[in-house]
Formats: C-alpha cells, structure tokens, sequence
C-alpha cells in the first residue's frame, strides 16, 4: 500500500475545488507538493557544499472550455486558495451550477521502492565518503586529470492531487543523481569528461554504482577528449551508440510525440497517425512503468497511473503522448503523461523513459559498413524547435570510423537535421540496448528523463566541426 | 520581511551560529498565453522563500524553505546548522558585510516604475500577437507561441551585524512566434521584447520581426562548407557570451575550472575590445546598486583592451586570492555564496558597421544548442544555425541547416571588425557594439 501523504485537509481542497466550479469552471484541480532536497558536492577532493532546503506549494488548475487558468502559492490557507481561484477566473467566470460530492481516494501499490529515502537519516558522512571514492578514482586515471568534480543530489517529492471529478491521489517520489565530471589539462590544451547516472530511488542505488568504474569512465573520457583531432565537416554516415545516444530520439522525434505541440498543429507529425514516419526498423516506446527508472512515475501529474506507451511500430506512428489538456483537443486517449517540474507549472504532456527498442546488429557490424563517417560513443545535450522539427545535439566522445574501422578520438562534433528526416536516415539498429538520465526542459519545466536506445546508424546526417 | 529575518537571525544565534545572513524573496507573476484566437494560458503567482547562510565554529551552511511557519523556519536552520558540520572549514568566507551607509532600500525608477495597465488589456495586448502574426497573410501558417507576463519581486538581505537592504523590482516581457509554411516547407522564429512598464514592450516589434526571419529563411538551405565570416546578431551574440562568461568568474579559478585562472593581464581579446559589468546601467533590465552580500557594486572593466583585468568576486574570493572585493556576489535564497555578473556593457569600437558587414559574410540571427554544444574548458563550440549569406550589403541566399564551430579563445583574438555604435539586445541585458569573427568552420553542403 502506498504512504499516507496527507499536505492539505481534504475539506479545505473541497471548498477551494468547490469556490472554482462555482465561478463556473469546467474542471478544476489542486496540485500540492512538497519536496525535499539535499546537495553535496565535493571539489578540490574537500567538501565545497552541502544544499538542501523544503519547497512546498499549490498548484490550481481551472480549466474553461480550451482555455487553462493556472496560478500557484506557497500559502496553504483557505482563503490565499480562494483568493487566486477568484483572480484567476476574473475574465471567465459565470454561474455554475455543479459541485463537487466527495473525493474517492485513491490507494496505490508502492512500485518505485526507495529504502535510504531523504526520510531516512542515512549518515551524511558515508555520502561525502562515497563521493570521496569517485573523486579519488577519477584522478587516479591520469596526473593529467588537474580537477575532479564529483556529487550528488536527492530529492523527496511528495505530491497529492485533488480534482473536480472527485480525485484524490498522492505519491512520493525519491530521486537520486550522482555526477561525475573531470577536467584534464596538457600544456595550453584542456578537456572535461562527465557522467551522471541517477534513478528513481534512494541512496541505495549507490550500492550498484561502483565509484571507481564511475571516476574512470568520466577520467578517460577527459584524457580521450584532451588531444583529439579535430571533427571532419559535412555530410557523413554516423553511429550513435546506445544509452544517452537516445537523445538523438528524444529531441528528433519525442518532443514531436507531445500533444503540447500536436495538439497546436506545431509539430510536423501532427497528421501522421497510423503511417509510416520512420525506417521499419524503427519501434520506439515511451514507458513510465520501468521499477526505478528515472523517468519512471506511479501516477502523472494530473493523477494518472502511468502506463507504457508503444510510439512508433515498424516505422509507424502508433501513439502520441497524451494529457488531459491534449486529449481534450486531440481526441486522442489520455496516456499518463501530463508532467510538470513543480507545483509552479501546468502539467503538460511529457516524456517518461522514452527509447528505441534493441535491434539485432552488433555495433562491430554497424561500423564496418562505414567507409567514411563518425562513431559517436557517448551524446551531449540538444534543442528541438518543434514547428519544424530542426534539432542539433552534441556528442560528447566521438571517433573517426575509416574503411569500417575507428582510426582515431575527435572533439565537438555536432549534429544537426530534422525530425522526420533523420528517422528516415536511420538503417540499422543494434542489440546492445541501454538507458540513460538525463533532464528534460520545456513548456511544464525541467522534468527526470530516460533516454535510451542500442546503437544506431544514420546513413546520411549533418556534422559540424572544424 | 524585515521582522521575519530578523527573527530567523535571533533564532539562528541563539542555536549556536555565529554568524548568519537571511535573503527573503517574496514575488507576484502572471503569465498569458494566447492560442487559436483564445487566451489558452492565465496565470499568477504569490510566492516566498527564505535562505539562510550560517558560519559555526568557522564552517559553513545553507539551507532554504518556502513555508513561513514557525516549525519550518526552525527545520531550516537545524538543516543548516547540522549540514555546517560537514563542511570544510573556510578560512576566507564570513558574513562580514555591514551598513555602509547607503540607503537601505534600493528601489528606483530604474528598478520599479508605476504602471497602471489594467489585466484586461494585457490580455486584449497578448491576443493581438498572434492576431496580428496571422494577419500578415498566407505563408503564416501559425503563431504558436505567444505570451505576455509581469513579475514583481522584493528582496531583503539582511546579517547579524546589521546589514539591512531592500530592492522590489518589476518588469514586464512579451513574445511571439511565427511559423510559416510554404510549398512543404517550414520555419518558425521567435521574438521578445522587454521593459519595466508595459507601455516599454515593443510587442509590433516582436511580430514583424518574427513574421519576416521566418518569411526570409523559408527557403533557406545549406552555405557550402568552409569557412566564414561571421556576424551574430545582438541576441545571439548575448548569448555566445553568455555561454562562455565563467572565464570572469574567481570562484571558477579557484575550483580550477576557469581556462583564464592565469591570465590576469594578459591579452585575451582583440586589443580593440573592452567589456564593463556593469550594474548601473541605466537603461538596463537588471539594474542593481548591490550584491547578494548587500555591499555596493559599481561598474567593473573585465576586459581592457583586449588584457583580461580582473575577475569577478565576492568578498570570500577576494580574500582567498588577494585581490580587491569588487561586489560581484551571486546568492539566490537556495544556493550558498558564488559570483555572478550583472549587465555585459562593450565600448564602441574603432570600425563602422560597414566595415563589420564588408565582403562577404554569414548573417546569423538563430542559433540552436548553445546549452549543450559548448565546452568551457577548451573553447570549442559547435552548434546549429540559420541565418543569411551576405555579400557587399545585400542577402544573397537564406542559410539553414549548417553548423557553425570555432574555438571562441581563439576567434576573439583575432576578431576582425568592432562597430563604433553600441546596440541592445531585444532583454536589454547586453550592451555591445557588431563583432566580425573571422573564419569560423560552417558545415552545409
């Protein structure tokens, strides 16, 4: 069974939910959550800081026909509650005749287990001594490697919801992120690695994170970088290896899934259910239900159990990810996917753990197809400009591949196309699939997501270099 | 405010701190957004936050809440109290700063002004954005981002020795998007504008300038690649700083992450650049006559003639590397104590916009990735971009789809033209004159 998070009295979420649908709104919807947080972060192999702190706030939703009012407070009274629902619906308000009878409250299994949760007083000198670790193992890479930076972040979120169809739901939610980054230095010529694995849990997930395999990766990552030639220019062939190679997906094609842009016909995929949008070798997913995953969720946040969500079958669209607001003006079923970073936003429709599903070539087969192009091992970030499905990401350690074989490491590779046309590009799919964290920014703010996929190739994608 | 951080002050020492410093942050927003003909987005906000700095037995703790309650403001400090204990012990930061006599309340017409615009005509104002971008005919396929906000903030910082300054600010921020279509062909660009009353936004601005970058770069494609000239637009030339600012930052050179740490007075740029921080700006959006540690600030050379002239501290900075406090400290009610710079001012350099704009060039008005296609450390940047092929004077081909990349240490070496006029960006944070950087590698076809 689930915790009782009980952060607003249930008469007073009716008489606010009740003010709302007096003034006439179809829908109306309380998001209250607290969230606790804790920083370390260890430099010069010393304890820089240590961060934390309470957020507690309301979120309200009034929902008019198309349109959303939202507005939100840190002050939990009745009467500041009533206060915004009144401001909010200034313009819109009319009589109404509903209210609401009684909340059904809502029991839900605990999926995402976190047993050394922010609750739970684990010693915060075993953490620094962690972090400790991972900074030890990373300088023992190389004397090359001049700075270390390694921490971690937790966060317990709790969250309860409230609505005019009689919802009650709550959930807490446990994060964990460690990070890893290093900087190395050779004469004038300086270079940085970085890592940061992170999962729905507690500190716990630090058991499975070996330190020393942690400051290595991240340490040769930095020695790799540090005297790479520079990236050939121009259209070429490119893998992209798995985990956060799926950024590739994620900015090319998943911020394109969201009803946000869909629901505004600002997505080039918007009338494109049920045909073909990439290679067939393409099948791609976005799963909230994964134990422990990072982007993984019990309920959304409009109090939705979340779900798995198959996307792309074969190369077909299949699926959008859908919140109430875009099932509203799509038509398209509610998928589990209004998200939003706090009580600050409106949830709007986001990805989960979102990813290609594995394939059946090795990566040695995969770039030795490749006579001329680019082996991109580990991705950065990127941006999408959803109207035109434009995107461009970073890749973090590249290779050259010549004649089917890696000759040698490369720095600042970008790559840039658009949505549709890169899934197209796509030929072969790997069978080495793996996830990776990462932090999503958008219209509801910056939420956890996963993104993944085995290795892939693109036959034919820009690359910007020197 | 003030009795609440006085209170937690109290509260703080008499639970063994010895020193401690309270910033409160109170706030009011509200945000339209306007879709389709109808405001799809209203909202508001009232908010609050209280952060709290301590020293004990010479270490140090932060902690936060945004609940005023007497019980939470006291789990506050037992976080940062018990959280001190882990801490390094710091030799060089203290909560030092005391009332140097100048106003406590920095409110002024360059921060806060009275504006009387009624809710309703913020709204009619964010509906005649997208009206007015689909207005402009056929190729307008949409405008699907529009929004218009107002956010007002005031902010005390206050210490145990009796340090007390306010600031309240407002200011007002409008955008728009225009995404057209033609023959199967897409492009959307965005606009904002910014000001501290609403009558200051520039909100026809923000549509004809989306309206016609989206128009122009609709059949763009690929430059060949090489190298280029290239001149940014002021928005984006804001934001190619932006990316690279931490090479000003003390805190970085004493973390080792600062690839200037040892290039104080030494040539760093184009001997015809000098950059200011400068916090008085007038004109400027983030108008401020002090820092997060409540000491005044004035306006700081970083870059005299192309020679790297000081960095930017705080007062623990200062200490640690022996060298003048000059006020740039950066502390939000959540963080602990770092720098930060204010408002990025250039002189005018010796070139014509002529001069900028000779020959040959690419005309950069969008660039895409810079949060992810920049490396700190080394210089490197590559990211995505659009723009225009210019060649003496006229635009000869809309570009998109290229990558542009570079070493930024190294192209501001060898910038090749500095404009003699001074223009700011569409926030009005960034005040600059045109730079041409000379051979960047762009990759198109």
């Amino acid at each position: 069974m689930s915790v009782a998070i009980q952060l607003l009295d249930k008469q007073s979420a009716k008489s606010v939910i009740d003010y709302g649908l007096f003034l006439g709104a179809d829908f109306v919807e309380l998001f209250v959550e607290k969230t606790q947080n804790q920083s370390i972060k260890i430099l010069n192999s010393k304890v820089d800081d240590i961060g934390g702190g309470v957020d507690f706030g309301i979120g309200i939703r009034l929902v008019y026909g198309p349109k959303v009012l939202y507005g939100f407070t840190n002050n939990p009274t009745e009467e500041e509650l009533k206060k915004i629902v009144m401001t909010l619906a200034t313009t819109d308000k009319k009589s109404g005749l509903k209210t609401l009878s009684d909340f059904t409250t809502k029991d839900l299994a605990i999926i995402h287990k976190a047993s050394l949760s922010l609750h739970n007083a684990y010693p915060l000198d075993a953490k620094i001594q962690w972090l400790m670790s991972l900074d030890k193992a990373t300088r023992t890479v190389s004397d090359k490697i001049v700075q270390v930076v390694s921490s971690s972040m937790q966060k317990c979120q709790q969250v309860e919801i409230f609505n005019s169809e009689g919802l009650h739901i709550s959930e807490e939610r446990n994060y964990i992120r460690i990070m890893g980054q290093a900087v190395a230095q050779d004469g004038t010529e300086q270079s940085s690695g970085y890592d940061a694995p992170g999962a729905l849990r507690g500190w716990e997930f630090t058991d499975a994170l070996n330190p020393n395999q942690l400051g290595e990766l991240v340490g040769k990552q930095a020695m790799t970088k540090l005297n790479a030639a520079s990236c050939p220019a121009g259209r070429m062939p490119v893998i992209i290896d798995n985990a956060f190679g799926g950024v590739i997906f994620h900015e090319a094609c998943g911020h394109l899934l969201e009803t946000t842009s869909v629901a505004k016909k600002a997505s080039v995929f918007h009338d494109k259910m049920d045909t073909l949008i990439a290679n067939p070798c393409v099948s791609a997913v976005d799963d909230g239900t994964i134990e422990n995953e990072w982007g993984s969720i019990s309920i959304d946040d409009e109090g939705m159990e979340t779900q798995k969500t198959q996307l792309i079958k074969n190369g077909v669209l299949t699926s959008f990810m859908v919140d109430k607001m875009g099932a509203q003006k799509t038509g398209f079923a509610r998928t589990g996917s209004g998200r939003r970073q706090s009580y600050r936003f409106a949830p709007a429709s986001r990805m989960r753990n979102t990813f290609i599903e594995a394939g059946h070539s090795t990566l040695e087969e995969m770039i030795s197809t490749v006579k001329d192009g680019i082996y991109c091992k580990k991705m950065g970030g990127g941006s999408v400009q959803p109207g035109t499905g434009e995107f461009n990401f970073n890749a973090q350690e590249s290779y050259l591949i010549k004649n089917g074989k890696i000759e040698k490491p490369i720095k600042s590779a970008t790559l840039i196309s658009t949505g549709p046309e890169v899934l197209k590009q796509i030929s072969m799919v790997g069978n080495n699939f793996a996830l990776a964290a990462g932090m999503c920014g958008s219209v509801s703010g910056s939420v956890p997501t996963t993104v993944g996929q085995p290795a892939i190739k693109v036959d034919d994608i820009l690359v910007g270099g020197r | 405010m003030k009795q609440t951080a006085q209170h937690i002050i109290d509260q703080a020492l008499a639970m063994g701190a010895n020193e401690c410093e309270v910033i409160i942050s109170k706030g009011r927003s509200l945000s339209l957004k306007a879709n389709e003909g109808a405001l799809e987005e209203h909202k508001v906000s009232g908010t609050q936050i209280a952060g709290v700095r301590i020293k004990k037995d010479g270490k140090l703790g932060t902690s936060y809440s945004e609940s005023f309650d007497e019980a939470s403001l006291k789990s506050m400090l037992q976080t940062a109290i018990e959280t001190s204990k882990y801490s390094k012990t710091s030799e060089y930061e203290s909560i030092s700063a005391t009332n140097d006599g100048s106003n406590e309340d920095a409110t002024c017409e360059h921060t806060w002004k009275e504006d009387k615009t009624s809710d309703e005509q913020k709204v009619a104002a964010v509906l005649k954005l997208e009206g007015d971008v689909l207005a402009k005919g056929s190729p307008f396929k949409s405008a699907p981002y529009n929004g218009l906000s107002e956010n007002e903030s005031e902010k005390i910082i206050a210490n145990h020795l009796g340090l007390f300054k306010s600031i309240k600010r407002r200011y007002f921020s409008g955008y728009t998007s225009a995404l057209a279509e033609r023959d199967g062909k897409q492009s959307m660009h965005y606009y904002g504008t910014a000001g501290l009353t609403f009558s200051e936004l520039d909100l026809d601005k923000c549509v004809n300038v989306s309206c016609d970058q989206a128009l122009s770069l609709i059949d763009g494609s690929p430059v060949s690649t090489g190298q280029y000239a290239v001149v940014f637009d002021q928005d984006n030339l804001a934001e190619l700083w932006g990316a690279f600012l931490r090479v000003f930052s003390a805190k970085a050179a004493i973390d080792k992450v600062n690839p200037w740490a040892k290039k104080l007075d030494q040539k760093v740029a184009n001997s015809a650049l000098t950059l200011i921080d400068d916090p008085r700006y007038v004109g400027a959006m983030g108008y401020q006559t002090f820092d997060d540690e409540g000491i005044a600030c004035h306006a700081l050379t970083l870059i005299d003639k192309g020679n790297l002239s000081n960095f930017l501290h705080n007062s623990a900075t200062a200490k640690e590397m022996n060298q003048k406090n000059n006020a740039r400290a950066g502390r939000g009610p959540r963080g602990s104590l770092a720098v930060s710079s204010t408002q990025l001012a250039f002189l005018a350099g010796n070139d014509t916009d002529q001069d900028v704009k000779a020959n040959e060039y690419l005309e950069i008005v969008s660039l895409q990735g810079l949060h992810s296609g920049v490396d700190v450390i080394s210089g490197d940047f590559s990211f995505g971009g659009s723009g225009f092929l210019v060649k003496n004077g006229v635009r000869v081909q809309a570009v998109r789809n290229v990558t542009i990349s570079g070493n930024f240490y190294e192209l501001i070496l060898d910038l090749g033209a500095i404009g003699n006029k001074v223009y700011a960006n569409s926030d009005r944070s960034f005040f600059s004159p045109m730079m041409r950087f000379e051979n960047i590698s762009v990759a198109g076809k």
